[in-house]
């Protein structure tokens, strides 16, 4: 029987897969062979003990996923496009099947736990942002002076937080990059656009920043990261939008061929309606956020309760009716389709999953096997710079869960919002510089946030000569984004 | 560099020592005065090789050296040269050297992630002039139709075009295609290297 290509890659993947598996497997059982004994005992043991027994080395299926995400896009653009599903469930089963034997039932409450509390919610919120804002076009002529640009990028950052920075990336990047057609230097609008738009603007609420939307999930409530945060984006948005003025201003000087400013003349915004799907998605997560309804009993210590239920099914109906109401011209000018939210699923489906062990492990704290790290991230500043550093190279939402869980330790999560607004200020503190560490430096590099790159591919293909992925750091955001970043540490982390 | 009169098909490179500021001053003053209308153009504002690496960058910020690159045309060259002796006698400025320039030549690479821009780039290096040879030229073109669309985590672009490859020829002719080509912000090219007889 002669097997075809496709039929001997598929046949080799799943083979590498096994091959992992049962590694890991001999690898895992071994390490949990002196506990046998206790059988009974890991049966009624909850998280925190499973992070006790979990090796450092089960998060390498974590490590292994976000490092694929930050460096197959860069090195192997078009396998990474065809391939990035396999890629995902590749990981996610050579941590799941090793940690189904090892761990048999509380493998399945931590995997139905992960996937029911976080992954489900996030992605139907994801889709719901990106669903609604998909349906809002800004067309019309505008002319790209210092000026417009200006508005522009204020208008993308005070919007980012509300349809999050995807959604706000994909409504303003093309009347910005049509009012600035006629322009020759045009690299550090589209730059200044990633790091506002697409990064910090995000950090004002829950629906902003993916990573937000996590802690939201966990506990925190809506509008405590719109106060707490508040003063760090004015900061950094007067900061860079100061700078941007002044470079753009330079530019726009050596510009030749200036055309007529006949701005205001023909802006045009169809889809309006797609706003009031958009008050619904905000209403649906302050719903759950704010009312308490009984919980049900789900599998082993995993309960859901009926409020998170409502919303989700709230998200998903807004969803649907800004499909139902939006005209297919709107959603053909704004180039969309459904591979962005696919990329999120899929790739999430393999985060989740393999961030459990890591999650466990932070949670046991100093009893854990990365006692290590959380002895070192143990003020602010380290805290707002360690999470802020990984999140320019690894996924931001990931991360942010991973240093959320470092900060509350042994902490139960019901105690969040009890802490939050009780006035615990070492927790405040850290949470802050958690949140504006992952939020804000995701805009470091083009991998640091999802729109980044989305952003960047965009406006190549609108013929504007994008830095490379080292250019990028060297000449802008290094230059640029760190001093702004040491200032932000100067005031709000000392 | 625009003109559209008559080209002069004879090119030199002078080098001058002395001020920059007295050089430009004195250069303009004595085309003006003799009313030569010949060709007179500065190698680093046409972005010509010669002067060193430190050199650009110095002038950059406004540093200027003690000697000039100069583009002349045989008219200018003769100029300049009749008025050597008292040029320096009157203000110090040397004529260092003097070349005949036998042809130039610059690279240029392009990099395109939209037909139309590939397109455009194409059609300027299929229409240069007469005089202006193509070499080493490459060009790749990629399409991956299944790449088409908006991507946040798997980026690629569905139409790809690079090229690279160098111009060569008379150096009028060298410094409009440079010129032309850096029209384009998906192009770079590299500064003119002049091949001296």
């Amino acid at each position: 029987m002669k097997l075809s290509i496709k039929h001997s890659k598929l046949l080799f993947f799943l083979l590498f897969v096994a091959t992992i598996s049962l590694l890991s497997i001999s690898a895992l059982a071994h390490d949990h062979a002196p506990q046998e004994q206790h059988h009974e005992e890991i049966h009624a043991s909850n998280h925190t003990e499973l992070g006790q027994r979990l090796p450092l080395w089960s998060a390498i299926p974590f490590a292994g996923i976000l490092l694929s995400i930050a460096i197959f896009p860069l090195v192997a653009p078009h396998f990474w496009h065809k391939q990035f599903p396999k890629i995902s469930a590749f990981w996610a089963i050579a941590f799941a099947v090793p940690f189904l034997f090892a761990f048999k039932f509380e493998a399945i409450q931590s995997i139905v736990h992960i996937y029911l509390i976080d992954y489900i919610p996030f992605i139907i919120l994801l889709w719901s942002l990106y669903t609604v804002s998909g349906g809002i076009f800004i067309g019309g002529s505008l002319r790209g002076s210092p000026k417009v640009n200006f508005i522009l990028l204020l208008i993308g950052t005070l919007l980012a937080s509300w349809i999050g920075t995807t959604g706000a990336a994909m409504v303003m990047i093309r009347p910005l990059l049509r009012a600035n057609s006629w322009r020759r230097n045009k690299v550090h609008i589209i730059i200044f656009f990633i790091f506002l738009v697409a990064n910090v603007g995000g950090s004002l609420t829950p629906l902003g920043d993916p990573p937000l939307f996590l802690g939201f999930l966990h506990g925190v409530p809506f509008f405590w990261v719109t106060k707490a945060l508040l003063p760090h984006m004015i900061l950094v948005v007067v900061l860079l939008l100061g700078i941007f003025v002044a470079v753009d201003n330079y530019w726009f000087k050596k510009e030749e061929n200036v055309p007529v400013d006949n701005t205001g003349s023909s802006i045009k915004i169809e889809g309006l309606h797609n706003l009031l799907m958009l008050l619904g998605v905000m209403a649906g997560v302050l719903f759950s956020g704010s009312v308490k309804l009984p919980e049900f009993h789900v599998i082993g210590h995993v309960t859901m309760a009926w409020q998170n239920i409502a919303r989700d099914l709230f998200l998903i109906l807004m969803g649907l009716l800004s499909l139902k109401f939006t005209t297919k011209a709107i959603r053909e000018k704004n180039e969309f389709s459904w591979f962005p939210i696919q990329e999120v699923a899929y790739l999430f489906a393999g985060i989740f999953m393999t961030i459990i062990p890591a999650l466990a492990i932070l949670q046991v704290g100093s009893d854990g096997a990365l006692a290590g790290l959380i002895e070192f991230v143990s003020t602010p500043l380290r805290y707002f710079w360690v999470t802020g550093g990984l999140s320019s190279f690894l996924d931001n939402a990931p991360t942010y869960l991973v240093f959320f869980n470092t900060a509350l330790g042994s902490i139960n999560e019901s105690e969040v919002p009890g802490m939050l607004a009780g006035g615990n200020i070492d927790f405040i503190i850290k949470l802050t510089a958690i949140s504006a560490g992952a939020v804000f430096m995701g805009a470091m590099t083009y991998i640091g946030n999802a729109p980044n790159f989305m952003v960047k591919s965009i406006a190549e293909e609108a013929g504007i000569p994008m830095p490379s992925f080292f250019g990028y750091m060297l000449k802008y955001s290094l230059p640029i984004l760190v001093p702004v970043f040491v200032i932000v540490t100067l005031v709000f982390f000392l | 560099m625009t003109t559209t009169k008559k080209r002069p098909s004879s090119f030199y490179k002078m080098v001058f020592s002395g001020p920059h500021d007295l050089v430009h001053g004195f250069l303009s003053g004595i085309m003006l005065g003799s009313g030569n209308h010949g060709i007179l153009w500065y190698c680093l504002e046409e972005e010509i090789t010669g002067p060193s690496t430190a050199r650009k960058l110095l002038d950059k910020v406004r540093v200027h050296g003690d000697d000039c690159h100069l583009i002349v045309d045989g008219s200018t060259r003769t100029l300049l040269k009749r008025n050597a002796k008292k040029m320096f006698a009157e203000t110090g400025l040397q004529i260092e050297a003097d070349n005949k320039i036998s042809s130039a030549r610059f690279s240029y690479t392009f990099h395109a992630f939209a037909k139309q821009y590939g397109d455009e780039i194409l059609s300027t290096l299929k229409t240069m002039p007469r005089g202006v040879k193509k070499i080493n030229t490459v060009t790749e073109e990629n399409i991956h139709p299944e790449a088409k669309g908006v991507e946040a985590y798997a980026p690629a672009h569905h139409y790809e075009i690079s090229g690279c490859g160098d111009l060569t020829g008379r150096i009028d002719l060298i410094i409009d295609a440079r010129n032309e080509l850096d029209q384009y912000p998906l192009v770079k090219t590299t500064w003119i290297e002049l091949e001296l007889a």
